[in-house]
């Protein structure tokens, strides 16, 4: 086992037994006996508890399949999602989304824009004096915030 | 070496600029046969000569020249770059048309000699200079503007020049300000003015600069010229004022805006602020109103202004040099969406195809090439990402968030309305039916070029976000 110290925390118990044996042996008999623990564990642990619970585990998803997801989850939380969606967004989305949102939003715009619009009336007079006032503005507001 | 080389740069444009109109009328009896190749060789050596010097002042500072009436840095020739590959898309996109013209040697000769006036203005150090380059880069855009000669072209430059005195008036006035205040007609000297100068001087010259630089560029309230210059006057004219005119006069904003940021102080951004909503809700709303694409493009301008403004904000706050970088990106942005669509709407005409929306149906599919064109552009217009239109908002946007998330907010709903405009020409190029007999041809250079346009928003979109850490004033 010189050089091959590292295995001895791997082998665990059976480090001791191993000591002279080469290390190809000792790891093929560590697995034969590890896994025939195993197996001896999971015939138990399948034995007891999962056989042993088998009508419980019937009657608990019976109960599940009927009362959480066919009664709670297909019947229940469905009506009352589709009852909150008829009381919530009969008040919201017709008057807020639909008029609001989609329509007087949007009229808003292009009624903004309409207005926008008249300023290029195509008379350099009219370009002039909005020049002329929109400067006086910015000097204004310059001289408004340093005050 | 970059006085040298600036030298070359004016004796290049100004020999071209004096000299092809003179072959052309005189030595070949108006064969108008030189200009516009003259016109192209100096504009593509002067996008060699400011290649070559980006390469070398990129992580250079600024160097001054000319006895220090320049400043030129990376920033500067950026812009001079931008300004220069807009003026030659719009002289190989007019081959097409212009040459036509009566007055084409004209046209030609002030192309190259309106570049060399960007680069000063650009790059103007002292005010004496910038008086100098901002009346060649006005009086040049004037008569540009009105060169085709036809009603709207002249009543066009009617409007813009007459509102262009008042600019320039507006400029003497802030310089003579600048100038009571240092004593100095150097344009650093602003930076020099004391914390403790009477503050309501500064922002007189301040307000003053804003509203002349402004106008040029459309900034609402001072943009009255724009929808009709922009609207209705030739498209391919429209192209050299978004190529040439519109970056050169932004850059020179953004370098004296810079060094009085800090003397307005807390003020500043809510200022600049509402200068930057008012203009882009202005051009953003009014532009989803329209039906014709070349008025809807002329206040997608000035919405675009707008969003520039956003990077303005952020000077002297902790988004300064995000700002600047999403200003440099997005006059490309800028440059590349205005040159492209410009220059594609005088390929319409030329092809009898009108500007209305409802002219546009089954454009996909009878020129399919170009119409994806438009499509790349309209989408950088919007922002979607990879495009470079993505990148500069996003810049923009960000660099304001410290400062005035309101702004930023504001921005994004501004960017969200313009995405209902910006949709209609490509629902009835692609979605709509419409005659279908192919009239595309991509070897018409106007045609070629707004391919162009539309594959430099790609490339650009994924090349220039990173140098644009080094876009430092």
């Amino acid at each position: 086992m010189t050089g091959l110290n590292f295995l001895t925390p791997l082998l665990g118990p059976l480090s001791a037994a191993a000591e002279g044996v080469s290390p190809s042996v000792a790891l093929i008999y560590w697995f034969y006996i590890e896994g025939l623990g195993f197996a001896i564990a999971l015939m138990y642990f399948y034995h007891i508890f999962v056989r042993g619970g088998r009508p419980f585990y019937d009657m608990l998803s019976k109960w599940v399949d009927r009362a959480i997801i066919d009664d709670f989850y297909h019947k229940y939380l469905p009506g009352a999602v589709e009852l909150a969606y008829t009381k919530l967004f009969h008040k919201f989305e017709t008057p807020v989304v639909d008029e609001g949102y989609n329509r007087k939003l949007v009229d808003g715009v292009l009624r903004l824009g309409r207005v926008l619009r008249r300023i290029q009336t195509g008379k350099i007079n009219h370009y002039l004096i909005t020049f002329t006032l929109g400067l006086l503005l910015f000097i204004a507001l310059v001289f408004g915030m340093m005050v | 070496m970059m006085e040298e080389m600036f030298s070359l740069l004016s004796f290049i444009l100004i020999g071209v600029g004096i000299l092809s109109p003179t072959l052309d009328y005189t030595i070949l009896r108006g064969r108008k046969f030189v200009s516009p190749w003259l016109t192209l060789v100096a504009l593509i050596l002067s996008i060699g000569i400011l290649g070559y010097l980006s390469v070398t002042s990129i992580d250079q500072p600024a160097v001054q020249i000319f006895g220090g009436m320049m400043e030129v840095g990376f920033f500067e020739i950026f812009l001079s770059l931008i300004a220069t590959l807009g003026a030659t898309f719009v002289a190989v996109a007019s081959l097409a048309r212009v040459r036509g013209w009566s007055t084409s040697p004209s046209f030609y000769s002030l192309l190259s000699l309106a570049v060399l006036g960007a680069y000063y203005l650009i790059a103007a150090h002292d005010f004496v200079l910038l008086i100098g380059a901002w009346a060649l880069v006005s009086v040049i855009s004037y008569v540009l503007v009105g060169i085709k000669k036809d009603e709207r072209s002249v009543e066009g430059a009617v409007k813009y020049s007459l509102m262009g005195i008042i600019a320039s008036v507006l400029i003497l006035y802030a310089i003579a300000v600048v100038f009571s205040l240092t004593g100095s007609t150097s344009v650093g000297s602003i930076a020099n003015i004391p914390q403790g100068a009477e503050k309501s001087l500064v922002l007189l010259a301040s307000v003053f600069f804003v509203s002349a630089f402004g106008f040029k560029i459309g900034v609402v309230p001072f943009h009255g010229w724009l929808p009709d210059v922009y609207g209705k006057v030739h498209p391919m004219l429209v192209a050299f004022l978004t190529g040439v005119v519109a970056v050169a006069v932004g850059g020179i904003l953004i370098k004296i805006l810079h060094p009085l940021a800090p003397l307005v102080g807390n003020q500043w951004p809510v200022l600049i602020g509402l200068l930057s909503i008012f203009t882009m809700t202005f051009g953003n709303i009014v532009a989803l109103l329209q039906k014709n694409l070349q008025m809807m493009m002329a206040y997608s301008s000035i919405a675009h202004i707008g969003y520039i403004l956003v990077g303005v904000t952020a000077m002297s706050s902790s988004g300064e040099a995000l700002g600047l970088q999403g200003i440099g990106l997005h006059f490309v942005a800028y440059m590349l969406a205005g040159v492209g669509m410009f220059v594609f709407l005088a390929y319409l005409l030329r092809k009898g195809v009108g500007f209305q929306m409802e002219d546009l149906k089954g454009l996909g599919r009878r020129m399919p090439i170009v119409s994806v064109a438009i499509l790349i552009i309209l989408l950088s217009l919007m922002g979607i990402p990879p495009l470079i239109g993505f990148w500069s908002k996003f810049y923009l946007f960000t660099s304001v968030i410290a400062v005035a998330p309101w702004l930023a907010l504001i921005a994004i709903i501004n960017s969200g309305i313009s995405l209902g405009y910006y949709i209609q020409p490509i629902r009835y190029m692609f979605f709509a039916k419409g005659t279908e007999v192919a009239e595309e041809k991509l070897k018409d250079p106007d045609a070629a070029i707004v391919v162009l346009a539309a594959v430099l928003m790609i490339v650009a979109g994924f090349l220039l976000p990173s140098i644009a850490p080094y876009l430092v004033i």
